[in-house]
């Protein structure tokens, strides 16, 4: 029977494993930020509003990519490990489990970037090529 | 501000009084985007058409049924980062099924206060209850892979909390747990058959504590939990009641797999129940689903002993199209055997067999 279950578990793991696309994006801050490092399992529970400050303790306002945004998909893959849309349904499930509502959504790199430069604690993400002169770049740990 | 949530909040209550599903179709063009930073709206619309082979069941006539459905308007007004109030009102339908004698046209399902502070929230007011893998959502057809969550594990009532919850999540390096505990008010509703066949009961239940922690490992989409609630009936005697579940759930982005157990006690009688359920993604938004449920109830016969019967025995198979995280289209297949028919049934008798199906559309905002 445990035989049996193991082998389960191991095929669903194996079909529902996904390769992990290269980092096709940069993580920003607000420039005031005291923070210049950070880790995925920190930015993950910051985007599902798991953990409500960054790592200087200040208060955190996650802003995310459209649903549709290739760098959504490459964010979601590399610091949740799960798509953009199993990240949808997990926002499903918390809105109508009335717990909470998913970060605010920007629709480009642009609009991210003025929200980040404009609001102290906002964090977001960008493609790799966006220009961050006037925000501080993350350098994601782990 | 004030007058602003106050101008959205009318608006809902008219959309609401004109029928919550003409409504999920209005609202996202009629909510100001002004308003739209302190005032969120969603909702859902989980429809459906069934039919049985035999006898009627969970509403279901031999006949077909359209007059089958869950729609839901919520509303989340955002005072401050860290205070929210949620109400919900919803509408359901279920068919000819016993229990549409406690449904209004439209319910209020949820008015709460949530306040975060230091990691922790907290919701005081009519709240949903936390149980198990959905109980929260068990109508919310977006999220699930059937027309509804097993109704064995399910059933009806225990969904919302006259109380408070109080909820935390704990990391540990690439562990954490989700963990809420809850206490207040509550309705257990239960269909027992008499010698007409099922009846539907609603019962108040008191003084109900309790709490559920759920384990999130290492590997994304792979959790495991339990919940445990103690509660009294609000009689003379406060009749105890006690619930317990256990669940796992490993849901990757082309599978999932997942199994719940429950065993509710109360005065000399058992309920039991368990179900597994697993699916594949089978081609672009195509799901391959299948179910197994069962509900054993054990009746202590005061100097007779202990009567044993099995309730339900349902094995389901269904195909899901999912044309967004919002979106999606339902075929179902289900094949019965039990004593939970909506027809008189003797329980000493051999049990009946049914099959019904459920062609369902589920939508979300």
């Amino acid at each position: 029977m445990n035989r049996i279950l193991y082998t389960l578990l191991a095929l669903v793991a194996l079909v529902g494993a996904q390769p992990v696309e290269a980092q096709e994006f940069v993580v920003v801050v607000n420039a005031s930020s005291g923070v210049t490092e950070i880790t995925a399992s920190e930015l993950s529970k910051i985007f599902q509003k798991k953990a409500s400050k960054l790592p200087d303790g200040a208060a955190a306002k996650p802003v995310d990519q459209s649903k549709d945004a290739a760098v959504r998909e490459a964010f979601s893959k590399a610091v949740h490990g799960r798509s953009a849309s199993q990240i949808e349904a997990y926002w499903q499930q918390q809105i109508f489990a009335g717990k909470d509502v998913p970060p605010d959504q920007k629709a480009s790199d642009a609009e991210v970037l003025s929200y980040v430069q404009s609001t102290p604690g906002a964090i977001g993400y960008v493609s790799a090529g966006a220009a961050t002169s006037a925000v501080k770049v993350l350098r994601v740990a782990g | 501000m004030a007058s602003i949530t106050q101008g959205a909040l009318s608006a809902l209550r008219r959309m609401a009084a004109r029928a919550i599903p003409g409504a999920l179709l209005l609202v996202s063009s009629t909510v100001p985007a002004a308003a739209q930073d302190r005032l969120q709206v969603h909702g859902f619309l989980t429809q459906g058409y069934g039919s049985a082979s035999d006898y009627p069941i969970y509403g279901i006539t031999t006949d077909g049924t359209g007059d089958y459905r869950t729609a839901a308007l919520q509303g989340r007004i955002i005072l401050t980062s860290s205070d929210h109030v949620v109400v919900q009102l919803s509408h359901q339908r279920l068919g000819t099924s016993n229990f549409m004698e406690f449904e209004d046209d439209v319910a209020l399902d949820w008015l709460f206060y949530q306040k975060r502070f230091a990691g922790n929230s907290i919701r005081l007011g009519r709240v949903p209850m936390p149980r198990g893998l959905f109980n929260e959502v068990r109508d919310v057809g977006v999220i699930l892979p059937f027309f509804r969550a097993s109704k064995a594990f399910y059933s009806e009532g225990v969904e919302t909390l006259e109380g408070a919850t109080v909820s935390r999540n704990f990391g540990f390096s690439d562990w954490s747990v989700d963990a809420t505990a809850f206490g207040g008010n509550f309705q257990l509703r239960a269909e027992v058959l008499d010698q007409n066949g099922l009846v539907a009961l609603q019962d108040d239940m008191r003084k109900a504590w309790g709490g559920q922690l759920m384990l999130n490992t290492p590997i994304p989409g792979v959790r495991v939990g339990g919940t445990y609630m103690d509660a009294e009936y609000d009689n003379s005697e406060g009749t105890p009641f006690t619930l317990w579940t256990a669940s796992a759930d490993a849901s990757f982005e082309r599978t999932f797999l997942r199994g719940e157990y429950e065993v509710a006690e109360t005065d000399g009688f058992t309920y039991t129940a368990y179900y597994g359920q697993a699916g594949v993604n089978a081609w672009k938004g195509l799901w391959v689903n299948g179910q197994a449920e069962f509900n054993t109830n054990s009746i202590d016969i005061r100097g007779l002993g202990t009567l044993d019967f099995d309730a339900i025995r349902d094995y389901a198979v269904g195909l899901s199209y999912r044309f967004g995280y919002n979106l999606v289209l339902k075929a179902e297949w289900h094949d019965f055997e039990g004593y939970q028919v909506g027809v008189p049934v003797n329980p000493m008798g051999p049990p009946v067999t049914n099959r019904y199906f459920v062609l369902g559309v589920a939508a979300s905002f």
